[in-house]
């Protein structure tokens, strides 16, 4: 598998690029930027879940001394902020509505909806002046239910789409009729899941200012900065050489902070704009959780046919999602449950489906979560699973390892699987766990349940058919280095990588080179930190660039030597002869010689983008290798303890095997895997975003329940490597992989436990206890 | 309105106190640890307030055991009752420590038992406390000192029987008989979380380990804490074993009055209730028989 | 007022309404402490007030006149960083940072008060400290390797 792997850093310990700044609190996050003559900002949003504005009279708060700035809809651009969703732009292909714009002017959509805002001197003045705008509204019926919403008389919540179904996705593949005909046992479940509120530690917002020659410049917290500079870009009409975004730490994104041009950007940048003075919008915690980023709630339906030696002959899916107010990336999500997880974790020859985004006057923001629909779908196939497997007697895991693919198989639909992880992540995940020793045990009250999953690295066609990363690697003239790369380092350790994999290439030390990160003015074009695709997309751009630039140094250093460049290598800040490795020339010299003797320059770029095939509407098949050209497998076993009399359900141990490609940095996969059980068990147990009545009834985290350092369990993360072709040096993605299964492992466990399956999450005490009860009077 | 006092006032004496609260009334608020005041300004709840008084420096941080009974001063910090070891060792006062227990540290070093009473929020630790030890509050006023039983002191969310102008400087709890034990146990959702439902019991066997004294009071199931009264009857002068404690626990459902939140069903904290008061009395019997 | 904050004294200008986090970050420059949530319990603007951990946003800037206040800038000491931070880099401790001053001024704390306290005593610590990264795992082991030094 890893073959023999000689590498000086790659696959060894790493020191974190941004560690010693984060550890010692010099890292600067937005809101640690402080600029002369600040002014603070605040939005004014709604109070109601759905009315008509029939006027908004700001004098009064424009009156205020220490007011500088009030603005409303007609001070903010026309376009919608999500004006690429629409396919109004040619550039796009749209799969969706624009819906999003910075402040609204007709109607209110649900409650938080950003309707004015105000820049004053201070925070007390400016809440005083959002109290005297008076906003009149015609409260209109409102709707909170996606089932209410379509029905026919609901409320419309936009004009132009009656029945609020804002994405409907239909088809079918093979002979499912037969599939279902032919099969022994079927099986029909339903399934419930929650809103999962992102929260990241550093809050949303930004501060803005703008230079007299119309460049702006805008701190803030974003997994994609350059896509963050191109929407404002396409929105405002600014040239994008005028906008600069600086989002070079991010204290933790999840989803929330990704392709997202929100309402208090734009805000933000009038105001300033407005005011001619810098302004900042730092949104609390509280105002954060009102109109919260969550990942929508669905209701799936499966249903699923087998014969009774565990062979899937049929599927069919029924999936409806809330997304509230605007569609964000609901569709996307919804699109990526039915082609990956529901076509492609098993081989099955006939699948149905029909899902739909809807409408309602919710106010969550359904924003991409870690994992972009897969928690969900996975919950759902995978509790079904091993409903499957007790019925037919079978032992769940060898159930899962008989619909798998093949490994290098491509699927009816194009899509190629190389590096096949699966099986693997699920023998090692259940060896470790001892599945078969605890199975057999049967302690009361204890259980073992597992749950496997496959993932994307990186996603080809989010924006238009291209997604690319780039690097730009100067030699500066005594030996050292700057990196400069698209990517934000948003936690995941991206930063790490690139530095480690440019040393690799290079032969030099790591201290030699400065990484530049998320800073539109200084960093080439990208599309940043999600779908799991940093290290793989930023891993290959670099070392695209390093081994350009090594070329370069070779060819200076042959001139010094006096040697063919073919005959050179480097290792250690040296190049050096290989038939005679004494003779050699540093680095420094090397650099030197070029900037001043020969009087050129050392710059190497690196740009890449997977080399995934082109995909037909019609046949709904892709090119080879496929959408992507490496997939995020693992499998997770939970070993849990339920107490009978409370429901409270204990978490032991997790066990999680993940297929990473090749790890680069071992450290950093471990915390990614640690961090992603700890957040699926949140999901899978107590996190729950809940909502009525259009208003979200958590406010702080006091009230949302994030699991602290007494709630982790023991975690045995695995790394199952297989060597990806396409990857950097062999690695693959993890990010969002890591709390895909985690939920459905879980259930599956309090199954195996006290006899009770609980299909809605969050599993609650409570649901635990009904479910005990109930199963009591049987 | 914005919450924007004008004064902080740091009081040296008990009389700059009495003054201030007499002066500014329903504007002034006491200040102690101030873990809960700040949660109640971030909620907007305290926009009125224009006049902070801290009590911080006053001489009213210490434990004493005397022999009528224990005087805890109110701006005893939880940390220091939660180590105390005349309360963690002790039977009778067992649960003063446990309740004071509370995470996270950095509430527990800052927060006062003071504070954690007078908020006058059930789901705070002390509450169900003070009826199960039988807390005297010593608050202090224009009018001089007055004492106001812990069985009379809470009259509704965030109100207690302490008037605009008092404010509490010390807590009495009596003395116990010997073979008496208290208890205070949490449900929680997680590790860090206010409790779901809260218990705190005493008991006091005599003759033949039948109950002398019992109380069970609950937090966080209803407005004020409440006493299981009807359970504590069933089981006076009997004696503490399973099947009388499970009879006797039925009673509770019917004496508390949770409701619906974001952590449970007024249903759900039932049944807990039940499971809570059967731990806590078993834990208090074994402690006691040995 | 005045306030000692890292050995340093300064005489500032305070309002009653402000709280301590507010006079560090905005008055004093020091943004390595901050602001994760309302009051929630974070534990990103945990400080040491006369060395115990408490939430800066919930302690009034008043309130610490004469007490000494200890920040994540304090920490290292003629150019060299505290154990703590070593361990804390030297175990991956660290993935967004922003949890991790807290984390930092917690843990120092705690090995102040108890020198080798045990894996349970450490996750206890931490409690009121959220990472929404880590899962915590490295953390706790960073503490522990930061006791052996």
């Amino acid at each position: 598998m890893s073959g023999n792997r000689e590498y000086t850093y790659i696959g060894k310990k790493l020191e974190r690029v941004d560690a010693l700044a984060k550890v010692t609190g010099e890292a600067r996050y937005f809101a640690d930027v402080q600029l002369p003559g600040m002014l603070v900002g605040k939005i004014l949003t709604s109070p109601h879940a759905h009315a008509r504005i029939l006027s908004i009279d700001s004098s009064n708060a424009e009156r205020l001394p220490g007011v500088r700035a009030v603005v409303t809809a007609k001070d903010m651009p026309k376009r919608s902020l999500d004006f690429y969703q629409s396919g109004e732009s040619d550039q796009m292909k749209g799969h969706g509505r624009a819906d999003l714009y910075a402040l609204v002017s007709e109607k209110v959509h649900f409650v938080g909806e950003e309707v004015a805002a105000v820049a004053a001197d201070d925070s007390f003045i400016a809440e005083e002046a959002l109290r005297l705008i008076r906003v009149e509204y015609e409260v209109l019926p409102a709707v909170f239910a996606p089932e209410e919403s379509m029905k026919p008389g609901a409320p419309t919540i936009y004009e132009d789409l009656p029945g609020n179904v804002a994405n409907h996705l239909q088809g079918s593949h093979g002979d499912v009729k037969k599939g279902f005909a032919e099969a022994d046992h079927i099986f029909e479940d339903e399934f419930k899941t929650q809103p999962q509120y992102h929260g990241a530690l550093e809050r949303h917002g930004c501060t803005c200012t703008w230079g007299c020659d119309g460049n702006l410049t805008m701190w803030t917290t974003t997994q994609t900065p350059h896509l963050l500079q191109w929407m404002y870009g396409g929105v405002t009409g600014t040239p994008m050489s005028n906008i600069r975004i600086v989002s070079s730490y991010v204290g933790g994104g999840f989803g929330s902070k990704t392709h997202v041009l929100y309402p208090y950007h734009v805000i933000c940048a009038v105001l300033s704009k407005k005011t001619g003075r810098p302004v900042k919008i730092d949104l609390s915690r509280m105002e954060d959780f009102a109109h919260a980023c969550a990942c929508p709630p669905w209701t799936i339906k499966i249903r699923t046919a087998v014969k009774k030696d565990g062979r899937i002959t049929a599927k069919h899916l029924d999936m409806t999602g809330d997304c509230g107010a605007h569609l964000y990336s609901s569709a996307g999500q919804l699109n990526q449950c039915v082609t990956m997880a529901f076509s492609h974790l098993y081989k099955v020859p006939a699948i149905s489906y029909e899902g739909r985004v809807v409408y309602t006057n919710n106010p969550h923001r359904a924003v991409a979560y870690r994992g972009f629909g897969n928690p969900q779908i996975s919950f759902a196939m995978e509790s079904q699973m091993d409903r499957i497997a007790e019925a037919l007697h079978m032992d769940p895991a060898e159930l899962r390892l008989k619909n798998f693919f093949e490994p290098g198989e491509t699927s009816d639909f194009g899509w190629k699987f190389d590096a096949y992880g699966l099986p693997e992540c699920v023998r090692k995940a259940t060896e470790a766990a001892d599945w078969k020793g605890k199975r057999r045990e049967k302690t009361p009250n204890r259980g073992i349940g597992m749950a496997n999953i496959l993932h994307m690295t990186g996603w080809k066609g989010v924006f238009g058919a291209g997604e690319s990363d780039s690097t730009i690697l100067v030699g500066k003239e005594d030996g050292s280095f700057y990196l400069y790369t698209d990517f934000s380092e948003i936690g995941t350790g991206v930063w790490t990588v690139a530095r480690a994999v440019a040393a690799e290439v290079l032969g030099v030390s790591l201290e030699t080179i400065r990484i530049v990160g998320g800073d539109t003015y200084a960093t080439p074009f990208g599309q940043g930190s999600y779908a799991s695709r940093g290290t793989y997309n930023c891993g290959n751009s670099v070392k695209l660039a390093a081994l350009d630039m090594k070329r370069q140094i070779l060819e200076a250093a042959a001139d010094l030597l006096k040697e063919n460049p073919e005959g050179l290598d480097t290792k250690n800040d040296e190049v050096f002869v290989r038939r005679t490795p004494e003779k050699k020339v540093p680095f420094s010299r090397v650099c030197w010689h070029v900037h001043f003797n020969l009087a050129k320059m050392l710059i190497s770029k690196g740009n890449w983008t997977m080399p995934a095939g082109l995909h037909d509407p019609v046949t709904n098949r892709w090119g080879s290798p496929g959408p992507m050209t490496s997939y995020a497998f693992a499998c997770q076993v939970a070993e849990v303890e339920v107490d009978p009399r409370t429901g409270k359900v204990q978490v032991l141990k997790m066990t999680a095997a993940h297929d990473v490609g090749y790890p680069i940095n071992l450290e950093q996969v471990e915390g990614q895997i640690e961090g992603g059980v700890v957040m699926g068990l949140g999901y899978a147990l107590t996190e729950d975003l809940r909502m009525e009545e259009g208003r979200v009834l958590v406010d702080d985290f006091a009230d949302y329940f994030v699991r602290r350092s007494q709630d982790v369990p023991e975690i045995n993360p695995i790394i199952v490597t297989t060597d990806d072709a396409y990857g950097p040096f062999g690695a693959k993605g993890v990010g969002e992989a890591v709390m895909c299964p985690t939920a459905a492992a879980i259930a599956n466990a309090i199954y195996d436990a006290v006899g009770v399956r609980i299909n809605e999450l969050p599993i609650t005490p409570a649901k635990v206890l009904k479910a005990l009860r109930e199963k009591e009077k049987r | 309105m914005a919450f924007k006092p004008d004064e902080y006032i740091c009081a040296r004496r008990v009389e700059e106190v009495v003054q201030a609260l007499t002066a500014y009334k329903d504007q002034a608020a006491i200040l102690a640890g101030g873990t809960v005041f700040h949660e109640l300004v971030a909620k907007g709840m305290v926009p009125q307030i224009k006049k902070l008084i801290d009590i911080s420096r006053l001489p009213l941080s210490y434990i004493s055991d005397r022999p009528d009974g224990l005087r805890i001063g109110a701006t005893t910090r939880l940390a220091e009752l939660r180590d105390a070891s005349v309360l963690k060792d002790s039977g009778a006062y067992r649960a003063i420590a446990e309740a004071a227990s509370i995470l996270p540290v950095q509430v527990v070093e800052m927060g006062t038992v003071g504070g954690n009473i007078c908020a006058g929020l059930p789901i705070l630790n002390f509450p169900p406390v003070v009826l199960a030890l039988d807390f005297e509050m010593k608050v202090t006023g224009p009018g001089g000192e007055r004492s106001i039983p812990g069985g009379d002191f809470y009259l509704d969310y965030f109100l207690t029987g302490i008037q605009p102008e008092e404010f509490l400087v010390e807590v009495n709890v009596p003395k116990f008989p010997e073979r008496s034990v208290s208890v205070f146990q949490a449900f929680k959702i997680l590790s860090l979380d206010y409790p779901t439902i809260s218990i705190a019991v005493r008991v006091t066997l005599g003759k033949n380990d039948a109950c002398r004294e019992v109380r069970i009071a609950f937090g966080s199931v209803g407005r004020v804490p409440l006493r299981a009264s009807k359970a504590e009857n069933r089981l006076m002068d009997r004696k503490l074993d399973e099947r009388i404690i499970d009879q006797a626990i039925e009673a509770i459902p019917g004496d508390i009055n949770p409701i619906n939140d974001l952590r449970a069903t007024a249903e759900y904290r039932k049944e807990i209730s039940k499971v809570l008061a059967r731990d806590a009395l078993m834990k208090a019997r074994e402690q006691i028989t040995g | 007022m005045k306030l000692d904050v890292n050995g340093q004294l300064h005489d500032i200008p305070v309002e009653a309404h402000e709280t301590l986090l507010d006079v560090l970050r905005n008055r004093l420059g020091l943004t390595g402490t901050k602001q994760g949530c309302s009051g929630g319990g974070c534990g990103a603007c945990t400080v040491l007030l006369d060395g115990r951990p408490v939430y800066s946003c919930m302690v009034f800037a008043a309130r610490a006149e004469g007490m000494k206040v200890t920040t994540i800038e304090g920490l290292a000491q003629n150019g060299e960083i505290h154990p703590i931070q070593r361990a804390f880099i030297d175990h991956g401790a660290v993935q967004c940072g922003y949890c991790t001053p807290g984390q930092i001024l917690s843990a120092k704390a705690l090995l102040d008060k108890n020198p080798s306290p045990s894996e349970s005593q450490v996750k206890e610590a931490i409690v009121g400290n959220l990472c929404r990264c880590t899962g915590y795992v490295k953390i706790v082991k960073a503490i522990l390797a930061a006791v052996r030094t």
